[in-house]
């Protein structure tokens, strides 16, 4: 789909313009309806997390968490976790996106098809699998955050591992990386001057996805006994009500003012360097990725 | 650091300076590629002399790609060697040989100007950024672009992104050019334009090239010497007039340009004779049939003319007009014969009108009946 972007939708005649216009309308609705299921409870639960349960406006509940030293310390952990992640989901999947389509298109709905098994296997399957059959390994991997972060590389792919291939996918791998190669350029090069400079919509999509993945998975966190900033919130709720929802709506602001930040500073940059509709593409092109991931 | 490494890969020899480049001889030997049960290339023999313009002509999937991908070190082969310059370089990576390729679908970086990318191979070696713009200048002025540097290859049209390519190609003056089907996806009118313009610039430049096509025009009218290859094999490697005057086989006779099949006999040793159309001189080769011998007898649209003729045996079934040409299709038992003849001749035919036809020419060729 990231291909179709920017080709004008053909109009097919009269007929063809009342069919788009319900379309529009139709879209309009479903988007505001999913639209007010998001936004209602995000606002509904801050008013709450202003009250409380005693009446009266009051910051108590924000306060008390900012000044708890256990809420920063969780959220360091679960931000180097999610570097980490980051990091390593990068450094896997971009070789090995690139190599497929390069080498192996044939192979590419196989390398799909096992990127969503971790949707498939329950993570609670994954990760006693990872602890009786990695259990031996040096306490170095096992008992620190590294077998998180090597977990949530392989729990996040399904995500992920889309992301990039439909970014990949938009480009002709194999005459660029040939073309390089005529120039003279080693591979390394056509790497860090071709391949990824057309691919940041993609490695965009992969840093959102994979950081927001880390910073709210519980499950696995929990049952590898770290206290992550996830497994601290919900710590917290069973006993404070209106700070672990004070807390959530922290987190939430936490994984979207970065994210934002990122998405901004990425698409001005391809903004800047193709002048006309190039950013305004790329822009929209991750945008959409990330929507229909997110559906 | 990493820039100063890599610009030792520069071919000795090479003036990076220089306007024009010393041709060097290329040769193709005994190359074989097989993928599975295909037989891509099989025991390929070409070669070209300092300078030339080679075509690779034939049908697809005959080997064209396969050739020039092996040329240019993109494509493994399994037996036989590749020589640029005398040098063998069938160990080299396409990165160590010194090759320029233009390639048939648009391969320009899309994150980059025109002018970046027809400078990244002088990037790649190292050049200063000053150096690196005013070639690329130079470049981008000899293939007509120098208004379109700025532009990115998504706001140019595909003849102009094909020209680019060329220009990138060109930049890193390399010892041997190689295009496969550069022309393929442009319409009609560009395609003819930016064939004369490759034609010119090869010319000025003198560099070996390679161009792949499987569109006998554009290979006849392009190349100093003209390969066509089927199967895997090289079937003629000869001036155009050569394969299209004088096919060395079946093959390049019916591949390059018209012909036409007439039943006849040989009379001696120069001429053949289809009856009631006239006598048609050829060139003996082996398994050309004796004399006295009926024979098959393959003639040119050029080489007969045709005229209204009530008694006639050929019935004229098409007539279409091409400009300063008139193809005229006739039809006779189930056969049928194309003639080409000037369009100011007098006595053109009507369709549904009987005729009879002339030779006036060679034959191509003259071969047992079948
Ligand atoms: N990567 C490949 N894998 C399998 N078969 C191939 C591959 N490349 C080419 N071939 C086969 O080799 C033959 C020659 O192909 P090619 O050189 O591309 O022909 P052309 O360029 O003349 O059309 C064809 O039969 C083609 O199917
Ligand atoms: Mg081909």
């Amino acid at each position: 789909m990231a291909s179709v972007i920017g080709v004008p939708a053909k109009s097919s005649g009269v007929g063809g313009s009342n069919v788009l216009r319900v379309g529009k309308v139709f879209r309009a609705v479903v988007l505001g309806a999913v639209g007010l299921f998001f936004i209602v409870p995000v606002i509904s639960s801050a008013r709450f997390s202003f009250t409380g349960s005693s009446a009266g406006f009051s910051f108590s509940a924000y306060s008390k968490l900012l000044s708890d030293p256990q809420f920063w310390s969780t959220l360091f952990l679960s931000v180097k976790i999610g570097v980490g992640t980051v990091t390593l989901s990068l450094a896997i999947l971009i070789p090995t996106t690139v190599w497929v389509h390069w080498k192996a298109p044939k192979i590419r709905r196989v390398m799909e098809a096992l990127s969503l098994l971790p949707l498939v296997i329950p993570s609670v399957v994954i990760t006693l699998g990872v602890i009786t059959s990695f259990g031996s390994l040096p306490n170095i991997i096992m008992g620190t955050p590294v077998i998180l972060a090597l977990e949530y590389v392989v729990l996040a792919l399904p995500y992920t591992y889309r992301t990039l291939d439909s970014g990949v996918q938009a480009l002709d791998i194999k005459t660029l990386v040939e073309a390089g190669q005529s120039l003279g350029a080693p591979f390394r090069k056509i790497l860090w001057w071709v391949l990824l400079p057309n691919l940041k919509s993609g490695v965009l999509g992969v840093v959102v996805l994979a950081f927001a993945f880390c910073l709210g998975e519980f499950a696995v966190a929990s049952l590898l006994s770290f206290t992550t900033f996830a497994v601290y919130l919900v710590q917290i709720g069973q006993t404070q009500a209106s700070e672990a929802i004070a807390f959530s709506l922290i987190a939430l602001l936490f994984t979207w003012i970065p994210l934002s930040i990122v998405t901004v500073v990425f698409s001005r940059r391809a903004g800047k360097k193709s002048r006309r509709g190039g950013g305004v593409l790329m822009s929209s092109q991750s945008v959409t990725e990330l929507v229909e991931l997110s559906e | 650091m990493m820039e100063m490494e890599s610009s030792k890969t520069v071919p000795a020899g090479v003036s990076v300076q220089g306007a024009k480049v010393q041709g060097v001889s290329v040769r193709l030997s005994k190359v074989t590629r097989t993928y599975g049960d295909v037989r891509a290339l099989s025991e390929l023999d070409l070669a070209a002399s300092p300078g030339e313009f080679v075509v690779m002509l034939g049908p697809s999937g005959c080997g064209k790609t396969t050739a020039l991908r092996a040329l240019a070190g993109l494509e493994q082969i399994d037996s036989g060697a590749v020589y640029i310059g005398g040098k063998d370089v069938s160990r080299l990576p396409a990165s160590k040989r010194s090759i320029g390729m233009v390639f048939q679908s648009y391969s320009l970086f899309p994150n980059m100007t025109s002018a970046a990318n027809v400078e990244f191979g002088l990037k790649v070696r190292g050049f200063s950024s000053a150096e690196r713009r005013k070639q690329a200048h130079e470049m981008l002025e000899m293939v007509g672009l120098i208004e379109q540097a700025d532009r990115f290859p998504h706001q140019m049209s595909g003849g102009q992104q094909q020209r680019v390519a060329l220009a990138r190609a060109l930049a890193i003056k390399p010892e041997v050019l190689l295009l496969d089907e550069p022309l393929s996806a442009l319409d009609a009118k560009v395609r003819a334009n930016l064939r004369e313009q490759i034609k010119q610039l090869q010319r000025e430049v003198g560099i070996t090239t390679f161009f792949v096509t499987h569109d006998q025009e554009e290979a006849l009218s392009l190349a100093d010497r003209v390969a066509v290859m089927n199967n895997g094999n090289l079937e003629q490697f000869g001036t155009p007039t050569e394969v299209y005057s004088s096919p060395e086989t079946d093959f390049v006779a019916s591949f390059v340009g018209t012909v036409n099949v007439f039943y006849g006999t040989v009379l001696d040793d120069k001429v053949a004779i289809v009856p009631n159309v006239g006598n048609f001189t050829y060139v003996r080769r082996t398994g050309t049939p004796a004399p006295g011998d009926r024979a098959e007898i393959l003639v040119r649209p050029e080489a007969i003319t045709v005229k209204g003729d009530l008694e006639g045996e050929y019935l004229v079934s098409d007539v279409t007009f091409l400009g300063s040409n008139v193809r005229i299709r006739v039809q006779k038992e189930g056969s049928t014969f194309t003639i080409i003849q000037g369009s100011s001749d007098i006595d053109i035919v009507a369709p549904g009108s009987r005729a009879s036809l002339d030779a006036k020419g060679s034959a191509i060729l003259v071969r047992s009946k079948l």
